[in-house]
């Protein structure tokens, strides 16, 4: 496990990360959303070792990576945002440039290339210059060249951006893979609901620090309490109007036939006294359930509070 | 054994491109057209006059030395001033550092691989170079030594522009840096040299000053250190003081004694100092972000 502690980064007069801590877990994925200039980027080069923090640590077993950037790079694995390739590299031999670049070389360096492009798909291409392959298929040949020395973390700038859907869903099986295997995955999206579909934990930065992290589902209950609630009433609908009139944190209410949506402002506990409410009134109930929120939403809403702060 | 990827990347895609066979054959092709020539009106020559000019075949070794030292000062920054630019505009020097190479592992893998394309070009000329032994006059170890002048005159250019490279995102940046240097060393460095003779009324240097201090500069220019070697083998030692004005009837002093062991022991070390620079704006730069 990776223990991010307190991350503080400036350029100049800007303040680009403002004391971020958050942890990479084996086997789990944290997906990092924000606006440009949030400090999704300046995270990821401080953790693959291109740039130094100006305080903070990442813990390692007992080991700060920061300050031991050789251990750091042997775990940690980086593909930036622009991953800039070799064009006249051959697919197998950029594998095993990066490989030597690890101090990979002969047999121990083919084997593992070999492994990792089959996991890609492009074992079939290994003789193939590297500028004749689909951007799909650089993108995934960049997500094996920064496994090739087998690091627990994997660090991953904007992996799906450009990539048709085939290609994005190939990219989440490929990920899923690694993080069966043990790997702890971090990565930026600008699609946020890309990141729902593959992160198991999110966090949500603005300015240099989070807004809001935690597991998936945590943090989807937040969106869910501003969500509407939408209620499939049998009969009885005049009766249930007239409680959610009467009840104080319902805020609007919109009937369409036997569907009620209302703006309900209370916690699950208050849904469920509201539930209750309704169905002491006698009111026949075929569904009562919070709309789906989604990352999008909550994304807009915690920038927009913070803006309006 | 010492291993650079990074030279052995380069090396690999460099050699795979048609573009560098092209440049060796053209580069040939000239050597070739101009000894060729030379030496046919020379074995002309001696046939209308029927007695053979051995300075003649000491010119035709400087010509085709000098002018393939020239074109290898032509091709050098062209080939090492896009070494980091070229990987900052590719976006692959993130990728590149961010696993162990370091930036001293990356600058000597570029430096080496510059310096194996020249070392190519070198020995693809020996041919041409060796038209000087058909009637002798020129020993094997002075062409080595001339040969491995050249070699360090690579690397001093090459080391300047990768220098260059590293301190300039772009590479049009950093080539136009790079020539201009290498202009510099070659034309401004005589300029510095000719400068007090221009605004003095006798080119008669003073007893106390026997020569000054703008012609000292002429010691970073590899292209005198060159020209010194090649007439010295040719049998002209002096043409070194001529070219610094120097009056015959003073004593030389120790710097223009050991001019060639001067003047490589500076320029050897201030191809240290532009790895040095190099290396170390990598590492303050790229590692703080800025690069």
């Amino acid at each position: 496990m990776l223990t991010i502690n307190q991350l503080y980064k400036s350029y100049g007069n800007i303040r680009a990360l403002n004391g971020i801590s958050f942890q990479l877990v084996p086997g789990e994925i944290f997906g990092l959303i924000g606006r440009n200039g949030a400090g999704k980027t300046t995270t990821m080069r401080i953790l693959s070792g291109l740039i130094p923090a100006n305080s903070g640590s990442a813990i390692y077993n007992n080991i700060d990576l920061l300050h031991n950037r050789k251990l750091l790079k042997q775990q940690v694995g980086f593909m930036p945002d622009f991953f800039g390739i070799y064009n006249n590299l051959k697919v197998h031999e950029y594998m095993e440039f990066f490989a030597s670049a690890h101090g990979l070389y002969g047999l121990k360096a083919r084997n593992r290339w070999t492994e990792l492009l089959e996991m890609v798909d492009l074992l079939d291409y290994s003789d193939s210059f590297v500028e004749d392959l689909s951007r799909g298929m650089q993108q995934r040949l960049c997500l094996a060249r920064v496994m090739i020395h087998s690091p627990h973390f994997l660090l991953l700038d904007e992996p799906t951006s450009g990539l048709d859907p085939h290609n994005r869903n190939l990219l989440r099986s490929i990920l899923r893979q690694f993080s069966e295997e043990g790997v702890a995955i971090l990565l930026s999206s600008h699609n946020l609901n890309e990141l729902s579909y593959i992160c198991t934990h999110i966090g949500i930065l603005q300015s240099g620090k989070f807004l809001l992290q935690g597991s998936l589902s945590d943090v989807l209950r937040n969106v869910n309490k501003t969500n509407p609630l939408s209620i499939f009433v049998y009969s009885g609908i005049e009766t249930a109007v007239q409680i959610l009139k009467q009840h104080p944190l319902v805020k609007t209410i919109s009937i369409d036939q036997s569907h009620i949506q209302i703006t309900f402002t209370g916690n699950a506990q208050d849904e469920s006294l509201l539930l209750k409410q309704l169905i002491d009134g006698n009111v026949l109930i075929q569904s009562f359930h919070r709309e789906e929120g989604d990352l999008d939403t909550l994304f807009l809403q915690l920038i927009g509070e913070e803006e309006e702060n | 054994m010492f291993r650079n990827p990074v030279y052995e990347k380069e090396i690999r895609s460099t050699y795979r491109s048609i573009r560098i066979l092209a440049i060796i054959v053209i580069f040939n092709i000239i050597l070739a057209l101009v000894g060729i020539s030379r030496l046919s009106y020379i074995v002309n020559d001696m046939h209308f006059n029927g007695s053979a000019e051995y300075s003649a075949m000491l010119q035709l070794y400087i010509m085709i030395a000098t002018i393939e030292f020239l074109l290898l000062v032509l091709i050098i920054p062209g080939q090492a001033a896009a070494a980091i630019s070229g990987e900052r505009e590719r976006r692959t020097l993130d990728a590149m550092l961010s696993t162990n190479i370091t930036p001293t592992t990356l600058i000597l893998g570029k430096l080496m691989a510059s310096l194996t394309t020249i070392f190519l070009f070198i020995i693809s000329s020996l041919p041409v170079l060796s038209l000087v032994f058909i009637y002798g006059g020129i020993q094997v170890s002075d062409l080595a030594l001339l040969l491995g002048y050249m070699l360090f005159s690579a690397i001093y250019i090459g080391s300047s522009s990768i220098c260059f490279s590293s301190y300039f995102r772009h590479t049009t940046t950093s080539t136009v840096i790079s020539y201009g240097f290498v202009l510099f060393l070659f034309i401004g460095t005589l300029f510095l040299n000719e400068f007090p003779t221009l605004f003095s009324e006798t080119t008669a240097p003073t007893f106390q000053t026997p020569l000054s201090l703008s012609s000292y500069c002429l010691i970073l220019n590899p292209a005198i250190t060159f020209y010194y070697i090649m007439n010295r083998q040719a049998g002209n030692p002096d043409i070194l003081l001529e070219l610094l004005h120097y009056p015959q009837f003073y004593d030389s002093n120790i710097i223009i004694e050991y001019w060639i062991q001067f003047s490589i022991g500076i320029q050897f070390l201030i191809i240290l100092l532009f790895l040095f620079f190099a290396v170390r704006h990598l590492k303050n730069n790229f590692y703080s972000g800025k690069a």
